[in-house]
């Protein structure tokens, strides 16, 4: 099937009105809960999964993504109401956003913060929609070690850019490959640690998983500071559609901001965060009044606001042509894939073609859905800031014992959403960061059935990994990330000794 | 002490349950139709996840023994201080999620109705003050039931424990 009869045929299950409903539906949701501190739009992913069991592929996909869409730009109202990021990508929002709105601007505000939101996406999606095809076709090449080296460089990678020190990320990068492991061998299909449980034998089902260790400690988290009170401003309707002449003005900043959040999107582990920060410091370097950022300068807030929704397109083309999550939120759209029996990768688009750039096309419809509801509803939406924390936690928790149990009606699954649950959020406590730990657990299986098959085609040799350059290229990176803490230390004591004794 | 204890009581714990399953993946069955077998990637895994954990306990201990105990008894004080204040809410929030759990497994009540007084209950006490939220609470938990009933019970099809 050619690439436009693809393109049409998934436009063709996109425009169903139950699909544009779910669309509708998903986005509003996710920026409701994007908009509130804390709750973040990994979370509301999550707790969206267990729903799209009842649903098909396509409603499935297109609820989950509009929830991400949603999730991604709703941070941006408590950013500029409230002075709290919503997500953690809307950090750099802050810095303008809130000023303007104390300024007595918050519509116009958050009306630079959507316009920015809608056109970093765009841009994004357009980039997924006309690279992931050709990507794909590149990796169907690959090589099982290629693979394995891909993957292991992408959990490197993303145990790096966590904030927490690099032999911790590490460490709960690999408790999640070995939970990865619990269950049938994938080569041979032998139980592993069972220890003689019935509801082991087929592993830990994921989304008990991924709901224990996204939502719970979230929530606990949250407790600590539920009884704080929010300040937040009014909006007025007031200036919140910029003029065209803003926007055009603008529009460098735009695709500068746009370019480097798809960029960032691409690479595994970086996320959105460091996109916005990015971007909000490449807009200020330009600018030729620096020092007015931080004041309350639309700049800042368009810069900021384009990157981070900019990385959600980026971020799906390693998942689509690899089958690789670059993020939790990925990881989450990963296994709302393979609940529908779509493995992510190259094959993908041979074996679903439709449903592939239905997927794709989602995320542009559900930029349109999120656009249009934040310029007609944004008021009832900056009312959701006004709801107590002590009125979401309690329901949040009980929706995920509903959604753990539904998918298999299994009283296990929720005893593991619970000890999961403290597991994360223990660890967290402790200083070990849970993205590691969940893009292991998803990336486990496929690292060791490529290890396993390559292995199995080398006859036990590990020389191909050091052989073939695809793989020498992933490992080098994965090692330089690793060695580079030790030597930046090393160089930085010498130039301490040399600056205490000089000659 | 008690903050070189804190540092390392979690990578000791780590270390100590991957020794165990390192141990444990000694009676998975050998390789049979390929020449890695099945007890292979984890047994690798479990190896990385031995070695960091023995690097985090021996760098804590390094650095203990580098700056001493002296520097580090105010801060110690302060942060038990602090977290002791703030660990109660979470710890009560478990210890009621824990019992909700319990009850849904081990009894015969409608996880509908559990589910009402469990965020009833969970509201008040969250908020603190049982007068103040009663209402906004009830209110709260009859809409979420509602709702699971109607996009679970009714729309998915889920049967509810």
């Amino acid at each position: 099937m050619d690439i436009l009869s693809a393109i049409t045929g998934g436009f063709a299950l996109l425009c169903q009105p139950d699909i544009l409903l779910i669309i509708v539906t998903g986005t509003a949701i996710g920026i409701c809960v994007g908009s509130i501190p804390g709750l973040t739009a990994t979370m509301a992913i999550a707790m969206a999964v267990p729903v799209t069991y009842g649903l098909d592929a396509m409603q499935g996909l297109s609820l989950l993504i509009s929830v991400y869409v949603g999730g991604m730009t709703g941070g941006l109202v408590s950013a500029v109401l409230l002075n709290i990021p919503g997500t953690p990508s809307s950090i750099a929002t802050t810095y303008d956003g809130h000023p303007m709105a104390a300024a007595g601007e918050p519509g116009k505000a958050l009306g630079y913060g959507i316009t920015a939101s809608f056109l970093g996406g765009g841009f994004s999606y357009l980039c997924l929609l006309f690279l992931a095809p050709a990507l794909a076709a590149v990796a169907l090449e690959l090589s099982s070690f290629e693979v394995f080296a891909i993957v292991m460089c992408a959990l490197v990678m993303i145990a790096d850019t966590s904030q927490a020190p690099l032999s911790k990320a590490l460490t709960t990068g690999l408790i999640g490959l070995f939970i990865g492991c619990v269950g049938p061998d994938p080569i041979m299909g032998l139980p592993r640690f069972s220890f003689g449980s019935d509801h082991l034998t087929s592993g830990f089902a994921e989304l008990s998983l991924l709901i224990g260790l996204f939502a719970i400690p979230q929530l606990l988290d949250d407790v600590g500071s539920v009884r704080e009170p929010l300040k937040t401003f009014s909006v007025a309707y007031r200036h919140i559609i910029p003029r065209l002449q803003e926007v055009r003005e603008s529009a460098l900043n735009i695709i500068r901001s746009s370019c480097i959040g798809t960029l960032i999107g691409l690479v595994p582990g970086v996320g959105a965060s460091t996109a916005s920060l990015l971007a909000y410091n490449q807009a200020k370097l330009s600018s030729n009044t620096p020092e007015k950022f931080g004041t309350g300068l639309k700049d800042g807030i368009i810069a900021s606001e384009a990157a981070n929704n900019a990385v959600t397109g980026g971020a799906q083309i390693p998942l689509l042509t690899l089958g690789l999550p670059g993020c939790p939120a990925a990881a989450l759209l990963l296994s709302g894939l393979m609940i529908n029996d779509l493995a992510p990768g190259p094959q993908l688009f041979i074996n679903a073609p439709e449903v592939t750039y239905g997927f794709m096309l989602a995320f542009i419809a559900a930029n349109i859905a999120m656009f249009l509801l934040m310029l007609l509803f944004i008021k009832p939406f900056a009312m959701v800031l006004k709801i107590p924390k002590y009125l979401l936690i309690p329901p949040i928790l009980a929706f995920c014992v509903i959604g753990a149990y539904g998918s298999n009606n299994r009283f296990m699954d929720i005893w593991v959403v619970f000890g999961f649950g403290l597991l994360g959020y223990a660890l967290e406590k402790k200083g070990y960061p849970l993205a590691p730990m969940v893009l292991g657990l998803i990336l486990g299986p496929i690292a060791e059935m490529q290890l396993r098959r390559g292995l199995t085609a080398s006859k036990g040799s590990f020389m191909p990994l050091l052989e073939r350059p695809v793989c020498l290229v992933f490992l080098g990176i994965a090692f330089i990330v690793m060695v580079y803490p030790f030597i930046r230390q090393y160089l930085k004591k010498r130039s301490q000794a040399r600056q205490a004794h000089p000659a | 002490m008690k903050r070189l204890l804190s540092e390392i009581s979690a990578p000791f714990l780590i270390l100590a349950a991957a020794a165990a399953l390192f141990h444990h993946s000694r009676q998975l069955p050998p390789p049979r139709f390929e020449p890695m077998g099945p007890a292979f990637f984890p047994q690798l895994v479990l190896k990385g996840i031995i070695v960091l954990a023995s690097y985090t306990i021996i760098k804590a201990l390094y650095i203990y023994w580098k700056t001493g105990r002296r520097e580090q008894s105010s801060s110690e004080a302060f942060k038990t201080a602090q977290s002791g204040r703030g660990n109660l809410l979470p710890a009560v929030t478990v210890a009621l999620f824990a019992g909700y759990i319990l009850l849904i497994v081990f009894t015969d009540l409608h996880f509908l109705l559990l589910s009402f007084l469990f965020i009833c209950v969970l509201c008040c006490v969250l908020n603190g003050s049982v007068r103040s939220c009663w209402l906004p609470a009830v209110l709260s938990a009859a809409g979420v039931v509602a709702a699971m009933y109607l996009v679970f019970g009714l729309l998915l099809g889920t049967f509810f424990p």
